[in-house]
């Protein structure tokens, strides 16, 4: 089969969703109101019927995604996650010396972080992909606490350089990719480097500009005497960060998808950077303005957007493909949700 | 008998096989493309309903049915009950518009009321040592960065020391309170409250030159903060404001940090003014149990506040001008006074002094000192009218209440040994007077000495007078306003005749 042939036999399964913003105000608002009436306990409940809603309207050819979590396991993971919360605000507080202040304090956090992070992060993946099935099918993370430990020491000094944070982020969710599979098939990571640092590079180089013009505009305004700067180059800086935030959401999205392939099928991810930009903003400014009552429309639109810009696209008819590639998934699958019942929202 | 359709999925790949399924008695039958089989109702799991969304039932052994949510509805009715409930109220409108009613009140509540109370009774359980460790910190944070020790004089620290120990005396409530004096210009006119019991007081506060009653009103506020604990449950309800904006925010909180941050910081301050208060009326009440009016808190609020008026428009940041709020304390410090209070304020004005020690005295509320001190103040407010007869009654009801204060003795033995009025002269008792006044004072005080001459000079003893009159004059504490006229009354008893105030003044 010539490429060209290759090429023709291709077919696009373009990414429905079908949530409305109807019906997820009438679920977030009595998920929320139970949630804040029960203290927080609740939140796991609501946590689990929300993304269930999102992946029960999230359909490939004709097909619902499947959510499993089970609330119990995420309030546990948010008790875990209060715990240490808290452990770390009593332990700075009536401990001054080990507080976030000192050396001391930030030596400690640092072996912490390195160490307990690659481990929260790889529990959380492995719960949320055995807890993702599509057609009672479920997803898988085959990564170990050591191998993402391996990444983190590999790559994390150079977050003490801040410009270069985008290579230890691009080394992680490359990682994080690798080691996910459908079933039994494993994900197959092209390169992604380039298109993703580029994204971070753009969004620097923008941002720089944008801080220059700032100071600049309240300079020559006039501003910076009559003391009103701070306010308005606080919501400028604020502002910038967002839209650059969601360019680079978008275009580092598009970069890991497009590199991806399972079996015979690969993604087309294609979300523009600007209309990302313009989402963010609007959404903030309608949650603003509402005092929050404009979130699920917010949601449900963000979501919209990506569905209309995410498509599978398979060498041969979608059923067929799905039918060979996972026809030896065992009950293993099963046992690792149960193993991993822990889900800490990082 | 019960059927639908159904998607099944053996698990083992991702075919989709459309089955019908029946229900019989307890038992599901499923039959279709390759399929057939039967299982009971109680081994299949079935997941709560969402809205929109189809049901699925998973089967022993990982396969699963897929069916419309209708279909198995009443098959499932007793699973989930609660998701069931919860599924019912996310379909209609009206319960979710009242979840929206409940959510806002509840909020409401929460904040004013729930969140307080809560920060109170978790405040009470939490060891002494734990929140002296939280006031420990906060102080190293300060010292040496933004205050150095006080450059007030020794023996003003020591007055000020003395001042809080007095504010502190017999509180009894198990906190160490002890006050720290400190230099801190970037903190300007100030003093605060850190949790544990330390105190600190700045020097430019000091510097104001407020009373020290008026300090002890301030010291007295600070130990309301630490007394209350305000500083934990500042701490304590900050939390729980965080917790629940960030809970409200939820979905939105990853896009709206800004959002979520300022509803918290004006929520807080709202404690912060509610804490204030608090502490506000512990001052007044403690000054009124050591016998300060709580008039002198507020005329040193008055000078902190034109104090920070000037220090924010020096720095040009007046848009969180503190003034209204510091108006509204004012006005509640001076709520609280009561017409003795009032009696005793010097920066009132004669007239309305007069007035409230009257009605202070009228009560019948008074007695001891305080009598003591309202006939005092109303007859020498009334001495200084000119209305010596109302004077002489008043000055002689404060002696009989058991007045030993100098300047009673001397205002009426002035007016006994100088007044224009032949009928209220009395020249023996006048001496007597000037006598008690000059021991009193420990011949210290010249215009008591001055008194005495011009009772002396009344009796006809012109040698004692000029002698006594050139010792007053000599002492360089003589009021120089007055030294002319002292001159005069000198010349008058050396030409042997006795002083006489002019009539009318």
């Amino acid at each position: 089969m010539t490429p060209a042939e290759a090429a023709a036999a291709e077919q696009r399964y373009p990414v429905e969703f079908t949530g409305t913003t109807a019906q997820y105000f009438r679920i977030w608002i009595v998920n929320l109101t139970l949630t804040v009436l029960t203290l927080g306990i609740f939140s796991a409940w609501a946590k689990v019927r929300k993304r269930r809603y999102f992946y029960a309207h999230t359909r490939i050819d004709g097909e619902s995604f499947e959510y499993r979590g089970r609330p119990s396991a995420i309030l546990k993971g948010r008790i875990i996650a209060v715990g240490l919360l808290l452990a770390i605000v009593v332990a700075g507080n009536v401990y001054p010396q080990v507080s976030l202040e000192t050396l001391t304090g930030k030596a400690i956090f640092f072996v912490v972080a390195v160490t307990l992070g690659p481990w929260l992060v790889v529990r959380s993946l492995k719960f949320n992909a055995a807890n993702t099935a599509y057609r009672n099918v479920r997803l898988a993370f085959l990564g170990t606490w050591k191998g993402c430990f391996l990444v983190v020491i590999k790559y994390v000094w150079l977050l003490f350089i801040a410009i270069l944070y985008p290579y230890f982020k691009h080394a992680l969710v490359r990682y994080a990719a690798q080691h996910h599979a459908y079933g039994t098939t494993r994900f197959e990571v092209a390169d992604f480097r380039k298109p993703f640092i580029h994204a971070y590079a753009v969004a620097f180089g923008v941002g720089l500009l944008g801080i220059i013009g700032v100071f600049a505009a309240s300079a020559a305004l006039g501003m910076m005497k009559r003391g009103e700067a701070p306010i308005v180059m606080l919501v400028g800086i604020y502002g910038g960060f967002l839209l650059l935030y969601a360019f680079v959401r978008a275009r580092t999205t598009n970069a890991v998808w497009n590199a991806i392939r399972v079996g015979p099928v690969r993604f087309e991810c294609t979300m523009r950077g600007r209309d990302y930009m313009w989402i963010y903003l609007s959404n903030v400014l309608a949650i603003i303005g509402t005092l929050g009552l404009a979130t699920p429309w917010a949601v449900i639109r963000t979501l919209r957007y990506r569905a209309a810009r995410f498509a599978l696209v398979a060498a041969g008819p979608l059923e067929s493909f799905i039918e060979d590639q996972t026809a030896q998934v065992g009950a293993a699958g099963q046992e690792i949700a149960e193993v991993f019942d822990l889900d800490v929202a990082l | 008998m019960n059927a639908f359709d159904a998607s099944f999925y053996d698990g083992r790949s991702a075919q989709r096989r459309a089955v019908r399924v029946w229900v019989v008695g307890e038992r599901l039958h499923v039959a279709g493309e390759g399929v057939d089989l039967t299982v009971g109702l109680a081994e299949v799991e079935v997941d709560s309903p969402i809205p929109g969304a189809p049901r699925n039932l998973r089967l022993p052994g990982g396969a699963q049915l897929r069916a419309d949510e209708e279909a198995v509805a009443e098959l499932f009715a007793g699973r989930h009950r609660l998701e069931s409930l919860v599924e019912r109220l996310e379909r209609r409108w009206p319960y979710a518009l009242g979840a929206l009613v409940l959510l806002v009140a509840f909020a409401w509540w929460f904040v004013a009321r729930g969140l307080p109370l809560a920060a109170e009774a978790i405040a009470a359980h939490i060891p002494a040592r734990a929140e002296a460790a939280i006031g420990e910190q906060a102080l190293a944070a300060i010292e040496g960065r933004v205050c150095s020790p006080s450059a007030l004089g020794a023996a003003e620290q020591e007055a000020l020391q003395r001042n809080f120990s007095r504010m502190t005396a017999g509180l009894n409530d198990g906190h160490p309170y002890r006050l720290l004096l400190r230099n801190c210009p970037a903190m300007g006119s100030n003093a605060f409250a850190l949790p544990g019991g330390a105190i600190i007081l700045t020097d430019q506060l000091v510097r104001l030159g407020g009373s020290q009653a008026g300090i002890s009103g301030v010291l007295a506020h600070e130990i309301g903060h630490v007394r209350q604990r305000h500083g934990l449950r500042m701490l304590l309800q900050g939390a729980g404001l965080v917790a629940l904006v960030t809970t409200l925010a939820g979905d939105a909180a990853a896009i709206t940090s800004l959002a979520v941050t300022l509803p918290t910081v004006l929520l807080q301050s709202g404690y912060s003014r509610e804490f204030e208060a608090e502490a506000d009326d512990f001052a007044v009440r403690r000054m009124r149990q050591v016998g300060l009016s709580p008039r002198a808190f507020a005329d040193l609020l008055v000078l902190i506040d034109r104090d920070h008026v000037r220090g924010a428009q020096r720095e040009k940041q007046d848009y969180f001008s503190t003034h209204p709020i510091t108006a509204a304390r004012i006005e509640r410090a001076l709520a609280a006074e009561t017409d003795f209070d009032r009696c005793q304020a010097r920066s009132l004005g004669a007239d309305r002094q007069l007035a409230a020690c009257s009605s202070a005295i009228a009560s019948g509320r008074l007695s001891g000192p305080e009598l003591a001190a309202a006939y005092s103040t109303r007859g020498q407010i009334q001495n200084a009218l000119g209305l010596q007869q109302a004077a002489v009654e008043d000055l002689d009801r404060a002696l009989a209440s058991g007045s030993r204060d100098a300047q009673v003795y001397n205002a009426l033995a002035w007016i006994l040994a100088t007044s224009p009025q032949d009928t209220l002269r009395n020249a023996p008792r006048a001496k007597e007077l000037a006598l008690t006044a000059c021991e009193l004072t420990r011949y210290q005080d010249p215009n008591i000495v001055d008194t005495l001459a011009a009772a002396h000079a009344e009796a006809g003893e012109f040698a004692d007078a000029v002698r006594l009159q050139k010792q007053a004059l000599e002492s360089p504490l003589f009021d120089k306003r007055f030294a002319k006229e002292g001159r005069e009354r000198l010349a008058l008893y050396e030409a042997g005749r006795p002083y006489r105030e002019a009539p009318g003044r």
